[in-house]
């Protein structure tokens, strides 16, 4: 019911230890550090010497890990001389390799293009190396975005044309008179013309060319491959690695320093005590100094939920909502308890739940990561089979017709309760499933109505979990501040309710207690609920009621899911059944769907409302949450973390 | 006789009608708030589950009220 028993300690240990006393502790994985806040007099420590080399080799791995795609998971552990030594020289070839490749690709380009036009001009049967001999003709070699109007803009100016498309351009070679050079240009720069550079070498040589880029492309390529398959593991433990020495060389920020001194300060579990004690005086041959501290109430101690292994599944639903503080009670276990039987009152169908429970260990295993989710599931499936036969509900069915009941009895010696039930003013002989309580009919007389049974037992039910929240909160109150204030705070509420009770008692003529009495105790109540909680507490005095009167969703939320599957067999599918044929088809399908509908909200509702009654209503009472969780400094919690 | 009976039902139903659409109505701005403080802290799913949820007590409250309706009417 209690988190794990931690003990505050200090550690004082001289500097040139520091490195010896961190690796003691992350093998360890016990302590959790707490933050040193620097003062005048004890500064934050400052990180190891090695933490900026470290820092940039990790740094070079990373580039390395995204460059190379590494996905590999760390296996083995490496010296840290060894991976500065191997990452820098891989980094440089890396980076070799890639300003390589870079270069390569770019030549492959430009050599790409220019071949695209020597082609173009061998098809256009052009010598390119004869153009730069012409003397009396002038030779225009290059692109033109808009060919459509060439012919337009070249009319007046004789002129010898080719053109071929390249791409969304139109590589022209055009031959003019000497004297209509520059009418020809003005022409052409309207026309969106960009010369050629230089006159393409000739087509077949550019092709050699061209396959000696490719192929040391696809050289490079398979290198990166292969550097990739020989380090990617070697990358993945060195990045592992780099990490903890990081975290190891950067823990002396968390410490205060003196000139010669680290001061770390910590919470450790109790029981791992000793052994923190006996490892910490082995790595420095006992040149430190450990001192236990004591805790105030208002410190920020971390929080490790300590339960077995069953419960354990249900911390998921304490995290939901907050980690309890250290000093009070762990609520884990009484979820373990209460949330499985709230959502099988709910649900309370013996079907349903077999068909849940297997549905959520099918889930299980298809999802394990939310395990945890699946078992708490599969305790409130449980408990829906439990409150089904107590309910004998079976589908939605609590009787079987007549034929049907004696049909059982008859074949299979299963013989039902024989029942007389009047519907719409008729009445008809069925046989119903054994039960302790029907939730659809079975009624109480409460001050001259009649009230389903279920409901009032709902009431009950949060009456008796209400005031156990309110005897925890006693039990957290008397240890944080005493007596005194756990009386006014937390057992004022139980007087009042005394004072209640008395008061309706007597008029209800039960008791011979005046209710005057009743009324006096319930006045002296309300001062108390003052005094231990403030106006805060006056204001709360309705949510008693309303609090209680929110349970009746156990039994409102079950008949819903009743009606519904009474809707389904008895409105919808079994008179489609009664007419047989093509008839009978179509019931099963109206039932299959019908009923997952149920199922689906019968997952969802009773879910909600029954961690709702434990957040809203019980953790009022007692729990006040914003509790850290324990995270240990070490190899350990690295690997959990991950 | 079937009139009395008809008005004893649209009374429960309006009790519990109202307190329905007012839980929702109240439910649905609470949970547009919620759903955007959790899109900033996702710690806040427990805090903002519990402020959504506290309206849904009016509509048990109609509930209750609709069937005393009903048992009081006999």
């Amino acid at each position: 019911m209690k988190p794990e028993e931690m003990t505050k300690i200090r550690i004082v240990t001289p500097k040139s230890l520091g490195n010896a006393v961190i690796s003691a502790l992350y093998n360890l994985s016990t302590l959790h550090v707490k933050q040193h806040q620097a003062e005048h007099n004890l500064q934050n420590g400052s990180p190891l010497p090695a933490s900026e080399e470290l820092s940039k080799t990790w740094l070079k791995v990373r580039t390395l890990k995204n460059e190379l795609n590494i996905q590999n998971p760390a296996k083995n552990v490496i010296s840290t001389k060894q991976i500065h030594k191997v990452t820098e020289q891989l980094y440089n070839d890396i980076q070799q390799m890639k300003t390589k490749e870079q270069t390569c690709t770019t030549q492959l380009n430009t050599t790409t293009q220019s071949h695209e036009i020597a082609s173009a001009l061998d098809s256009m049967k052009v010598d390119s190396s004869l153009i730069p001999k012409l003397r009396h003709v002038s030779c225009f070699l290059g692109f033109v975005r808009d060919s459509a109007q060439l012919h337009g803009k070249l009319a007046k100016i004789p002129h010898e044309l080719k053109q071929k498309a390249i791409d969304q351009q139109t590589l022209i070679v055009l031959f003019v008179r000497k004297q209509d050079e520059l009418h020809t240009q003005a022409a052409l720069h309207e026309l969106g013309w960009s010369p050629l550079g230089t006159i393409p070498q000739d087509a077949s040589v550019l092709k050699k060319q061209l396959d000696i880029l490719k192929k040391e492309l696809n050289d490079l390529k398979s290198r990166h491959e292969k550097t990739k398959r020989d380090n990617a593991q070697f990358i993945a433990d060195a990045e592992a690695v780099l990490e903890a020495e990081i975290k190891k060389a950067e823990l002396p920020l968390q410490f205060a320093t003196t000139a010669q001194s680290f001061i770390a300060t910590g919470f450790v579990p109790k029981k791992s005590m000793p052994e923190l004690k006996s490892a910490l005086e082995r790595a420095t041959k006992k040149s430190i100094f450990i001192e236990e501290l004591h805790m105030h109430h208002d410190e920020k101690v971390p929080v490790k939920l300590a339960n077995n292994k069953k419960v354990k599944n249900f911390e998921v639903l304490t995290r939901l909502y907050e980690l309890p503080s250290y000093f009070e009670v762990d609520p884990t276990s009484l979820l373990f308890i209460t949330f499985p039987i709230f959502y099988g009152i709910m649900l309370g169908d013996v079907v349903y739940g077999l068909i849940l429970f297997f549905l959520f260990m099918f889930l299980k295993r298809k999802l394990p990561d939310a395990k945890a989710w699946f078992n708490v599931l599969m305790y409130a499936a449980l408990m829906s089979i439990v409150f089904g036969a107590v309910f004998g509900e079976y589908l939605g069915f609590e009787h079987v017709s007549a034929e049907t009941g004696q049909s059982l009895c008859q074949n299979i010696g299963l013989c039902l309760h024989k029942e007389i039930v009047t519907s719409h003013g008729e009445s008809h002989i069925v046989y119903s499933f054994p039960h302790l309580m029907n939730r659809a009919h079975d009624t109480v007389e409460i001050l001259g109505t009649g009230m389903l049974t279920v409901l009032v037992l709902s009431v009950i039910v949060g009456a008796i979990h209400l005031n156990f929240g309110l005897l925890l909160g006693f039990l957290n109150v008397y240890h944080a501040h005493g007596l005194k204030m756990a009386i006014l705070e937390k057992a004022s509420w139980f007087i009042m309710e005394l004072g209640i009770v008395l008061i309706i008692l007597s008029k209800m003529n039960a008791i011979v207690i005046p209710w005057l009495v009743g009324l006096v105790i319930f006045l002296i109540s309300i001062v108390m609920v003052y005094l231990g909680e403030g106006a805060k507490g006056i204001v709360e005095i309705p949510s008693l009621f309303s609090n209680m009167l929110s349970y009746m969703r156990l039994g409102a939320l079950g008949l819903a899911s009743v009606v519904l599957a009474v809707v389904v067999n008895d409105g919808l599918a079994l008179p489609l059944m009664e007419k047989g044929g093509l008839f009978i088809p179509l019931a099963i399908v109206i039932m299959i769907c019908g009923h997952t509908i149920n199922i689906a909200l019968g997952v969802i509702g009773p879910f909600l409302h029954s961690i709702r009654l434990h957040y809203v209503e019980f953790y009022s009472k007692f729990f006040s949450g914003g509790g850290t969780e324990y995270m240990p400094f070490g190899k350990k919690a690295q690997m959990e973390g991950e | 006789m079937a009139a009395d009976v008809g008005l004893v039902a649209i009374g429960a139903a309006l009790s519990f009608v109202g307190s329905a659409f007012a839980a929702a109505w109240a439910q649905s701005r609470i949970g547009v708030a919620a759903v955007g403080a959790m899109a900033e802290k996702e710690q806040l799913f427990g805090k903002g589950l519990i402020l959504t949820v506290i309206p849904e007590t009016i509509v048990i409250i109609g509930f209750v009220v609709a069937f005393l309706i009903i048992g009081l009417a006999g």
